[in-house]
This record gives C-alpha cells, structure tokens and sequence, in this order.
C-alpha cells in the first residue's frame, strides 16, 4: 500500500487526522464530522468536513487535475482576488485520485438563496447579484486568470455593504496568463452569460415562474455582457487630453475611486497624434481604497461596499463635531471618536437587532441604509431607534441591501443547511 | 465552405520565444486534421490562433476563404466542442442542446427543434431527448456536449485534447464516436492531441509539430511508411521505430547485429566512413521460423540473444540488445530527448507473431524485411531513403 501524499497548508490536527488513505466515498459518519450542505450537483465527489472551528470542502479529481486546480487558487490568493482558498491537496496513489481540500467560505452562499428565501422577482435584488459577477470577472480578466465555467453555481456570494461580492469557487477549467487576449475575454464573458442564463432559467421554472419572467431573466443574463464592457472600458481606457486639460485627469481618477479602485500610477504621454495632446494611462489597482482609507483610520477591516458606507458616516460625523465644536476637527480625530462614540455600539445594538445573523458591520451597515432609506420616505431623520425597530423585524424597502439578510446564515454557521423547496430529482 | 487556411503563422510571445515558427496548413473542406506533437510544440497554440483566443503575431488565417486573423471568435463561426461541457443538470437533454440556440434569440422554436431533433438523431440520443443528464451514462453525457455543437451549424468544430481526462474505457468510446459523427456530418475538424495513437486513428492527415515548427503532414500511413525524419519517425508508432547506428561497406549495409546486401535505392548515399542511423520498425522484424523460403529470401535472416520477451495475446515482442558507438549512443540520447521519450536503450524491439515460440535468454533466427530500412542523416535527421523512393514512386 502506498501512502497518500499530503500537502496541507495548515496542518492543525483534525485535518490531519482524516482518513486521507481512505477513498472520499468511504468518509462517512460519525467516524468523520461531515457536513451536509447544499450546492448543487457537481462533476465530482464533494464532501464537507467541520474540524478545527471551520468548514472544509473535500473534492475528489484526478491528480494531475486537483494539483493544477491547487496552483490556481493559491495564485488566485496570491493576487488577493476573490476565490476559496486552498488547503491543501493529497494524493492517493493507491486509487489514482486526489484530494483538494479548500476553505469553505464563511457568510457565504450560493445565489439560489436569494430566489427561494425572498419575495419572487426581485430585479434590483437580481441587480446586485449580475453586477457582482460582472465585477469579478473584470478583476479575474484583470489578472491574466481565465475562468473557463463561469456560471452562478461556480460563485459563492457574500454581502458588502449595498452590494454583494462574488466568490470564485471552481477553479478547474481556470488559467493564468500574464495577459488575456481579447478573445479570450470574450470567449469567457459568453460562458458566463450562457451559464448564468441556464441557471436562472432554472430557478424561474422551479418556481414555477411565468414566461414572461422567463424571458426577462434571458434579457438580464444577456446584459451581464454589458455591465462587464462598461466596468472593463473604465478601467482601462486612455483618454487623450490637451496639455493645458491635465486637471480633467483628476476627474478620472475621482470616478476611479468612486468606484472603488485605488490609483497605483498614472502616466500622461504624447499621444502621437497632433498638437501636444497627451495619452492618460491609468494603473489601477486593487478595489479596496475606501477599505484601505478606513482601516488606515480606524484599524476596521471591512469590505469595500461596506467601507464605502461607513466613511460616508465617519465623514458626517467629521462633519458635526466641526459644527459643534466650531472649528474643524480632522478625518483621524474624528475617525477615532466616531469608532468609539457611534461605531462600536452601534455594531453591537444592529447585530442584535437581526439575531445576531451575519457579522456585526454588516449589521450596522444595513442600520444605515435603513435609517436613510426610512429617512428619506419620512422627509426628516427618523433617528436610530425607528430604524433599528424596522430592522430587527425586517420590515425594510424590498429593494435595499438591508433585505438580503434573510438569506444569510443561521446564527450556527454550521448547522445543517437545507435549501427548502429545492430537491434534486 | 469551411477551408481553413493558414499562412506564414508566426506566434511569438513577450520574450521573443516563437511557440509557433512559421507554420502553413491548408486544411479541406470536410477534412478531419489532427495536430500533433509533445507538450510544447505549439499545436495548441496553433489551435486557438484558429479559434481566435491567441493573437496572431504574423501571418494569415483564412477561414472559408476570409481573412480572420482580426475576428473575434464569436464571429468565426467554429464550434469548439467540449469547451463548455457542464450540462445544466435540470434540463432535459433536449433543452441542454437548445439552449444556447434559445439564449441567441435568433431562431423560432420550430427550427430549434428541427435542429435539436436533427443532432439527437446524428449523435443517436433520440430515446433520451426527455431524460436529464444525472440519469445518463458518461459516454451519453460526453454526446449530450457534442449535440451543442453541431446544433449551431459552425464551419468548423475544434477539439482541444477532449479526451485526456476521461478513464481509457470512456476515451476508446468517445474516440469512436467522434469519428462517426465527423463521417456523418462531413464537417471540418481540428483536433488536438498529444497521443499519436489517437492522432493516427482518427485523422485523415496529421501534421506533426516540433518546437514550433510543423514537421510533416500526411495521412497516417505516409506518415508511418515514409516518416520525413528521424523526429517524426520516432514519433509515431507504437511500439517506437528502432534507432541503430549503420554503415555503408562495399556492397553492405552494416547493422550492429546483421549486414545485408545493399539495396539498389541505398547506392546514392555513398559509404566509407559515414554513420547513418538506420530506423526498423518492430513489425519489419520476424520470427525466421515462421517465415518460408521464398520470402526469406527478399529479406536478410540472423542469429541474435534475446534478452526479455513481452506476450500480449495478439502481438509479441522480443528485446535484443546490442552494441553502440559512443557518438551514436549521444545522438540516440539526444533524439529520446526531442521525442520526449525514454533513454533509447541499445537494444531493439522486433515484433513476433503470437504463435512464434522465441523464449527469452535464448539464442533466436530473427528474419528482417530490408526493404522495409530507413536510412537517416544523423547531423540533419533527414530521411535519406524517404527522398529516393518518394521520387521513384512520383
């Protein structure tokens, strides 16, 4: 018998105490702590492990296959884009197969949640989902990674602020070049607005959904092309500008960051053409500069959406406390003063408020969006305590962020998971 | 029409390194081409210039007569088949083939049934058009991807290595199936692959890359007749065409374990001095027991040591070793390295017929058709027999 090869990246005890001799077939109950968790079928053998405080997935693939797929990810991590990590990878000689293991991801889920667990035809709530996968596949594409399967259940989703984030998960079909080609882009772009269009097909008929929506969802599936163009051509055109126009690049830059991107380098040279017209290239970096800006003030490590939101209190707040005090008060004092005073309490009362579901800041952030979408029916502030009311019984705007928390976990991010209503035949 | 048409393709990355060197290809209408070659030689590097996932550095790609090296791929009008092949598990397999027809929008639902039913029937699946894919064998699933296809009437289907993750029993029958469905349909087709085994049952021509650079094309059996050079000689076949050194003496040719009279088509080649390395195929080799007079006299018969012997059940070989040179024992390392190969050991392989009794570690009468000798130039690799008797038969 030949032993198994292990490469864990972690090696804490209870992985390393599974049964990697054992085909994955023969993990079972109650020798290994398996979990049941709903995703969907998949081209191979997937088991979940609960050890060491987390949540394993365990896929079985043919070697050559598991380690391509383990590189990727770990190149992926490298990158900081977003994708499960991996593990680690072991090898069965005695059956010819692998063994990937990567980290499931905590407070995420996959997109059938969002149909079966809120009102049916939901466009604005779908809106956030396209735009999510839109946005990680320009930041894949980015990064020379091409993904090959695109489709929503290769993605897991995670909530951000007012937006949602998109998790890469399958990493099979995936490579990595120093550049995509544009033919490659398009090629994986129409992957994806086909497999998204089946996978929403799918839901729509479960549901037992009219054509009508049926088409509708064709239609949006179709424009996820669209969402991915106009985010791509932001990033990357080079707009030509007089000499003497240079300011206009910082309006460039602005959107950049409005959007969330952060600056690396910009380079203005002439562009060829007539005149002393110069080219703007922008290097764009990573989509965390209110994230970054934010834990730089305040040591908070969130995610972009919701860092987006929490600056624009901290910038209020600023904002008051100059009024109050009559002479201006600066981002870091007020940045240290809105943690304590506001911030902190804040997290904690809104993550109680929703049964302690989810993470605190997202909690908090859903408060905000609450108390201002409240405010702005009302015409006036209706203050914290009316939002946190309407939060805690979910009795908010369909079309806010602050709705998707029915589709987060349960309060043990462990427990059996069942997607009710959905069985497979 | 769907020729394609490759000209001076050259494809040189960020480094200047030249995965694929000036390679043209005119593939037919109609034509089942395979690329092949070890990892590294730019087959699929070629096949996605084709398809439009590479930029091409220099050269032309016409596709049914068009310049295309500009199109995006969703503008040639080629099917890539497998590229995508997740089924959607909750489709029947009727709509899983439909459904990028239906995602298109430029169809009415009659003609993507006429279509649909069209391709179930080619690929044989009409009893399962209702079922969904859980409920389907891995051959039937692998079709299921190969109706998608052909549903969207593309110029051309390109295969990228589709078999080489699937376990031998599935890969033998989808081999077969590919090729049945290229007969029925008539459609041009690409194919990539890296085992020459499979590259020689399904093509109609085979071109046979090296580092870029495309060594011959031919159909599988000028190929294994009359291989261009050592490179492609060593590489298709299995087993592998043994590789020993020869010499030209007086009206000899010189093997290590036999001389025979030399031929007339060998006399141009002129002696002396000059090593050739001479290529026999194991099958060029038999049993001289087994063989009656007549035609042992057409070939060259001796005496050898066997040293092992593998029985098969429908085919046999024995292993002969034999004594090298240095220089050409360096030249054999340096081919076993170009072929991505095993260290060519001095030893040959000859072919015998089940029934032959040869034991190993026994003294053996091996017979040798010499007619059946390649002679190539071992500085250039050229075969120097190739080009005298493919002038004789032109």
């Amino acid at each position: 018998m030949r032993p198994p090869e292990l490469r864990l990246r972690a090696p804490t005890p209870g992985l390393l105490a599974l049964p990697w001799d054992l085909p994955l077939a023969q993990w079972l109950m109650p020798d290994v702590p398996l979990r049941d968790v709903a995703v969907g079928p998949s081209r191979h053998l997937v088991k979940f492990v609960d050890c060491d405080g987390a949540l394993w997935a365990v896929k079985e693939l043919p070697p050559r296959l598991a380690v391509r797929e383990y590189d990727v990810l770990r190149h992926l991590e490298e990158l900081s884009l977003n994708a499960v990590r991996p593990a680690g990878v072991v090898v069965q000689p005695d059956f010819g197969t692998a063994l990937l293991v990567t980290r499931y991801l905590e407070g995420s889920w996959q997109y059938r949640r969002l149909f079966l667990r809120l009102p049916p035809d939901q466009p604005r709530q779908r809106d956030r989902l396209y735009d999510a996968m839109a946005s990680l596949l320009v930041e894949l594409h980015r990064h020379g990674v091409f993904w090959g399967d695109c489709s929503l259940a290769n993605t897991l989703f995670s909530r951000d602020g007012q937006v949602l984030q998109a998790w890469f998960v399958d990493a099979e079909t995936s490579e990595v070049h120093p550049r995509l080609s544009d033919g490659q882009r398009e090629l994986d772009v129409d992957i994806l607005v086909e497999n998204v269009a089946a996978g929403l097909d799918d839901i729509a008929a479960r549901l037992g959904r009219s054509a009508e929506l049926r088409a509708t969802l064709l239609t949006e599936a179709i424009d996820i092309r669209r969402r991915y163009q106009t985010l791509w051509e932001i990033l990357h055109s080079e707009p030509v500008f007089g000499f003497a126009d240079r300011y206009r690049v910082e309006g460039t830059i602005r959107r950049l960051h409005e959007l969330g991107f952060a600056v690396d380098e910009v380079t203005l040279r002439p562009s060829g053409t007539a005149g002393n017209d110069l080219r703007l290239h922008v290097a764009v970096g990573d989509r965390r500069y209110h994230a970054t800006h934010l834990h730089a003030l305040t040591g908070l490590d969130v995610g972009e959406g919701q860092a987006r939101i929490l600056l624009g209190e901290l910038h209020a707040y600023q904002v008051q406390l100059s009024r109050e005090g009559g002479e201006d008060v600066s981002e870091t004092t007020a940045a240290q003063l809105w943690l304590r005073e506001i911030a902190l309490p804040g997290m904690d009362r809104a993550h109680a408020a929703v049964g302690n579901t989810g993470t605190p800041i997202q909690a908090y952030c859903d408060l905000l969006e609450v108390r201002w979408l409240l405010s702005e029916r009302a015409g006036h502030d209706v203050g914290t305590e009316k939002a946190l009311a309407a939060l805690g019984h979910n009795v908010v705007p369909t079309d806010s962020a602050a709705k998707l928390v029915v589709v987060e976990t349960p309060t043990e991010p462990f427990e059996v998971v069942f997607d009710e209503d959905f069985e497979d035949d | 029409m769907a020729e394609i048409s490759m000209r001076n393709i050259v494809k040189r990355y960020g480094d200047g390194y030249p995965a694929v060197n000036d390679i043209s290809l005119d593939i037919a209408d109609g034509e089942f081409m395979i690329l092949v070659g070890p990892s590294g030689c730019g087959k699929s590097t070629l096949l996605r210039m084709i398809v439009g996932l590479e930029d091409i550095t220099s050269g032309e790609m016409y596709i049914g007569g068009k310049l295309v090296n500009d199109k995006a791929p969703r503008d040639r009008n080629l099917a890539m088949v497998f590229q995508n092949y997740a089924l959607y598990p909750h489709l029947t397999v009727f709509e899983n083939i439909a459904f990028p027809l239906r995602l298109s929008g430029k169809l009415s639902d009659a003609e993507i049934r006429s279509r649909v039913e069209d391709a179930a029937r080619t690929l044989e699946l009409q009893e399962h058009l209702d079922r969904k894919p859980a409920n389907l064998s891995g051959g039937q699933r692998q079709r299921v991807a190969m109706g998608r296809a052909i549903v969207r009437q593309a110029d051309a289907f390109l295969f990228d290595e589709p078999l080489s993750n699937l376990d031998a029993k599935l890969r033998g029958q989808m081999r077969t199936e590919i090729l049945r469905l290229q007969r029925r349909l008539g459609v041009t087709t690409v194919y990539v692959t890296h085992d020459q085994t499979e590259a020689m049952t399904l093509g109609d021509r085979v071109a046979v890359l090296k580092k870029g650079v495309l060594q011959q094309v031919a159909s599988p059996r000028e190929l294994y007749e009359n291989p261009v050079n050592l490179f492609v000689a060593g590489f298709i076949g299995s087993p592998p065409m043994n590789f020993v050194p020869a010499r030209i003496q007086g009206d000899q040719l010189e093997l290590p374990f036999v001389s025979v009279p030399l031929r007339p088509e060998w006399e141009h080649l002129g002696g002396g001095d000059t090593v050739f390395i001479a290529g026999i195929r194991p099958g060029s080799f038999e049993d001289a027991t087994l063989v009656d007079a007549v035609k042992a006299g057409r070939g060259a018969t001796f005496a050898v040591d066997v040293d092992v012997t593998e029985w098969m059940g429908n085919e046999q070989y024995a292993f002969v070793p034999y004594d090298a040179p240095a220089d050409i024992s360096a030249q054999l390392a340096r081919l076993a390295n170009d072929l991505d190969s095993e260290h060519l050991r001095t030893q040959i392989c000859v072919e015998l017929d089940p029934a032959s009794q040869v034991a190993p570690g026994s003294r053996a009468d091996i017979w040798l058709d010499t007619s059946r000798i390649h002679l190539f130039d071992p500085r250039t690799g050229e075969n120097l027999t190739r080009t005298a008797s493919a002038a004789a038969t032109a």
